[in-house]
């Protein structure tokens, strides 16, 4: 069954490419990823993706990792 | 003092409608002098800050937020963050890698930046003022090995009995922690009569215990020197610390403690 609900994602960068985020985000959105918001100083990229492409972020060239988004923080 | 909503919400602007981030700041960096005639508060009041809204008004918010807040002070060099924000963690949890890799990546970098987080308020048996035992774990993102976890001891020395506990290996132990109980700060409280004399809140969480040791961690820093490093700052906060009667897992290394 396909997964296609659009979830929000981080999406950490390998430090050796963070002089190259942009053509990162470039490649993801080659598999569906929608950039919200590149976050350059700590090699982030935010942004939404069809639930069942999320593994094939993972496994772009130049990506550590990429973790459905929570948003169940509070004030403490 | 800079400012700036990290808030993806429409029409949600930086004014704080809920009071608790105003509080925090109040106790990390607050006024020398006493305002309106009000006690004091503030712990660093030379420091220099900068508050990023990540939660909304309602006090909820998502990671896309949080770490843009991170990125936010990252950029404009910060040395501290402080963030009195968690989510829930089951015991048996993990860390996330990102926010893990982004803390270390922050401490490591020179000068450095050393990222500081609540350990979490569920461990109070509701209508009880009793703790469960085991408490519950310490949210994330404090829950990261290189994210300073901060509990909340009450003014007796007591770890509070709503404060998160160290359940979780692998970083999800507490470091370190500071008042939590009954904080006076800088969230103003309005007249209980028309023209009557406000005040200002008191309140309890690992939220105020946080920036307690955010802004001792700034007075650290000011009393050794910028070129300080930020895994020099951790050090310093911890050895530091005053030991109390209260276990390592609920207390970290006991009491910040700001340099004499």
């Amino acid at each position: 069954m396909v997964d296609s609900r659009l979830v929000n994602v981080t999406v950490l960068v390998d430090e050796k490419h963070w002089n190259r985020m942009s053509q990162i985000a470039a490649a993801l959105e080659l598999r569906g990823f929608v950039l919200r918001e590149m976050l350059d100083s700590i090699g982030v990229l935010t942004g939404t993706v069809a639930a069942d492409q999320l593994p094939h972020l993972a496994t772009t060239p130049g990506v550590v990792s990429a973790e459905v988004e929570r948003s169940d923080y509070h004030t403490q | 003092m800079s400012s700036l909503t990290l808030v993806n919400i429409p029409n949600e602007t930086v004014d704080d409608r809920n009071g608790h981030g105003t509080h925090c700041a109040g106790t990390s960096l607050g006024f020398q002098q006493r305002v309106n005639g009000t006690r004091r508060y503030g712990c660093a009041y030379r420091g220099e800050l900068y508050v990023g809204k990540v939660l909304a008004n309602n006090g909820e918010g998502s990671d896309s937020g949080i770490l843009a807040g991170i990125n936010w002070a990252i950029s404009n060099q910060c040395r501290i963050i402080s963030m009195s924000l968690g989510g829930p963690v089951r015991p048996g949890d993990t860390f996330s890698p990102i926010y893990e890799t982004v803390a270390q990546r922050a401490l490591l970098s020179r000068p450095g930046t050393l990222i500081i987080a609540a350990t979490g308020n569920d461990s109070r048996i509701p209508g009880t003022n009793n703790r469960y035992s085991p408490p519950r774990p310490v949210s994330r993102p404090a829950n990261c090995p290189s994210i300073m976890a901060v509990a909340a001891v009450d003014n007796s020395l007591k770890v509070a009995s709503f404060s998160n506990g160290a359940i979780n290996p692998n970083g999800g132990g507490v470091d370190v922690s500071g008042p939590g109980v009954a904080v006076f700060s800088s969230w103003p409280e309005p007249a209980l009569v028309a023209g009557g004399p406000s005040g200002h809140h008191s309140i309890s969480g690992t939220s105020m215990a946080t920036p307690h040791v955010a802004g001792i961690a700034a007075m650290w820093l000011e009393a050794r020197g910028a070129a300080t490093s930020s895994q020099a700052l951790w050090q310093l906060l911890t050895s530091n610390a005053r030991r109390l009667s209260a276990p390592n897992s609920d207390i970290g290394a006991g009491l910040v403690q700001a340099p004499l």
